[in-house]
């Protein structure tokens, strides 16, 4: 079956992100009067997604490098976007990127008080990108960057769970047509299945969110629905996944979201047992 | 009654004996004439972070209490203990966040007296009771499909039990005969010897065979023909004369 690799430090698997750093970002997101501009939910969609994959890998003696991350960066160049220690660097543990945010801020949290209630407490928030917004969008280059990137770690991992790779954008490529390259990108394969690209928009229109949808009805705009057809089908063991999870999943959810993050995906990746009455905690 | 209990235990390929995250009780082999026995397993789970400690303090508390409502009272002064023992620690903020989320364990005890039983168990670790050549009993679970990777288990954060303290799976004053076998085990073994008995293959046979010097390569070669998930492995197997 495939897409049923385990995921260990012995066979880890890679998960790359490309971030979309251009001009057109500096628009407001999700419509209307809104304050909040779309480099802003870029970074905070990646941190996002970065902090929760630490803490998937983080046991009790540390972090476990059952993933290795990169992030590409496009708008006024392609290339990898990690800061200060970890610059330059294409493919890192994610032990390294835990290790390494560009700052820790403090933030409000509310917290298990230990004797069953909640308290609302200081804590640590890792913040490894910051809204940036100048150039066009090669997305086209981005993509073609990322292909480079995994066929040298596929070569390395020949029977790893197939690379991820999550593009957060607006879709608004500015170097042609993305489809085709994207269409290549997916072809690379391990001996566990092809690699899988997922998108998640992050449009000015506003709209309601949508979360894997299987249609592209139902999609404001055609940018929309460019991505939508360019992210992979869910392999079954990742639907399976995320209906016990609660989404609801069909044969054509894709790897897609508008205007949402894609945090949920993260628990839809099988690293061992997960309870299914743990509970995250708000912030 | 005579009770002769012995226990045997591997961590999942790839992961150090210190990462291992199940526990167990008794510690040693246990070979006396008693009125009372307890054993119990714990599962601490992979997607969660001090899962060991707390694994190890639920079955602890299992050795100890009379009953499953015993240890439900006892319940929050094992989650205190666990909450301040971990606080206490300088932690990065990864281990922190995991801290905020909890342990959580599967948990299976067994409680031995003349000629009955009884059995608590949350989660999916399982308790096979055989007589000679049968399968008299197997609880909670009954079928390899019903394992998956999305238990419900017991945490560290009372918070996180409210369904799960309502449905603690007792089975009190089921009987036993001289002769009779308990076997306690984590969930992928487990899975194993339900298939291997769905098979109609008497797995029995292969845990009456088990020594200390030959589980390694048991686990291992069940591991290599893909019979075996690649997890944690305990068993506790308990012979009454």
């Amino acid at each position: 079956m495939p897409y049923s690799a385990e995921i260990s430090r012995a066979n880890p698997s890679c998960i790359l992100f490309m971030i979309d750093q251009s001009f057109s970002m500096s628009d407001p997101f999700g419509g209307g009067d809104s304050q909040i501009k779309k480099k802003d939910a870029v970074a905070d969609v990646i941190n996002k997604l970065l902090q929760n994959f630490v803490i998937k890998c983080a046991k009790d003696e540390g972090v476990r490098d059952y993933y290795y991350i990169g992030v590409i960066g496009y708008g006024n160049q392609v290339g990898p976007a990690f800061g200060g220690g970890l610059v330059n660097r294409e493919i890192v543990p994610i032990s390294q990127i835990a290790e390494t945010p560009a700052r820790v801020e403090e933030r409000v949290k509310k917290i298990p008080d230990g004797a069953g209630g909640i308290i609302e407490q200081s804590i640590k928030f890792p913040v490894w990108f910051d809204a940036i917004a100048s150039g066009g969008t090669p997305m086209c280059q981005a993509l073609l960057f990322a292909q480079d990137i995994l066929l040298g770690w596929l070569n390395e991992h020949p029977d790893c769970f197939p690379p991820l790779v999550i593009n957060i954008t607006d879709g608004e490529a500015t170097d042609g047509n993305p489809s085709s390259i994207a269409q290549n990108l997916k072809s690379l394969k391990s001996s566990d299945g092809e690699v899988l690209l997922f998108n998640v928009h992050l449009s000015s229109y506003k709209g309601i969110p949508i979360q894997f949808p299987a249609t592209e009805a139902g999609l404001p705009e055609e940018y929309a629905k460019l991505l939508f057809n360019m992210s992979s089908i869910l392999p079954d063991s990742i639907k399976e996944t995320a209906a016990k999870e609660g989404y609801p999943v069909s044969d054509g959810t894709r790897g897609f979201v508008f205007n949402a993050d894609m945090v949920a995906l993260i628990n839809f990746l099988d690293i061992g047992t997960r309870p299914s009455n743990i509970r995250q905690t708000s912030q | 009654m005579q009770i002769v209990a012995e226990s045997f235990w591997l961590p999942k390929i790839g992961h150090t004996l210190a990462e291992y995250e199940d526990a167990f009780c008794p510690k040693t082999k246990f070979n006396q004439n008693v009125k009372l026995f307890r054993a119990a397993i714990a599962d601490g789970a992979a997607e969660t972070s001090f899962s060991k400690k707390w694994a190890n303090l639920l079955v602890q508390k299992c050795c100890m209490v009379n009953d499953p409502t015993q240890f439900i009272q006892e319940l929050p002064k094992l989650q205190t203990q666990w909450y301040t023992e971990v606080k206490n620690q300088d932690m990065p903020w990864y281990a922190q966040e995991k801290f905020y989320l909890g342990a959580y364990a599967a948990m299976l005890a067994l409680k031995l007296e003349e000629n009955t039983y009884e059995v608590m168990a949350i989660g999916d670790a399982c308790l096979f009771h055989i007589r000679g050549e049968h399968l008299e009993n197997c609880f909670p679970l009954t079928h390899s499909e019903q394992f998956n990777d999305r238990p419900f288990l017991l945490s560290s954060y009372a918070n996180n039990n409210e369904e799960i303290i309502a449905n603690i799976i007792v089975k009190s004053g089921l009987k036993w005969e001289n002769g009779d076998e308990f076997y306690l085990m984590t969930d992928a073994l487990a899975c194993w010897f339900l298939e291997a008995y769905e098979k109609n293959r008497r797995p029995w046979t292969k845990i009456r065979a088990l020594k200390p010097s030959n589980f390694k390569k048991f686990i291992a070669k069940l591991r290599r023909t893909k019979a075996l998930h690649n997890d944690d492995v305990t068993l506790i197997r308990v012979i009454t004369k």
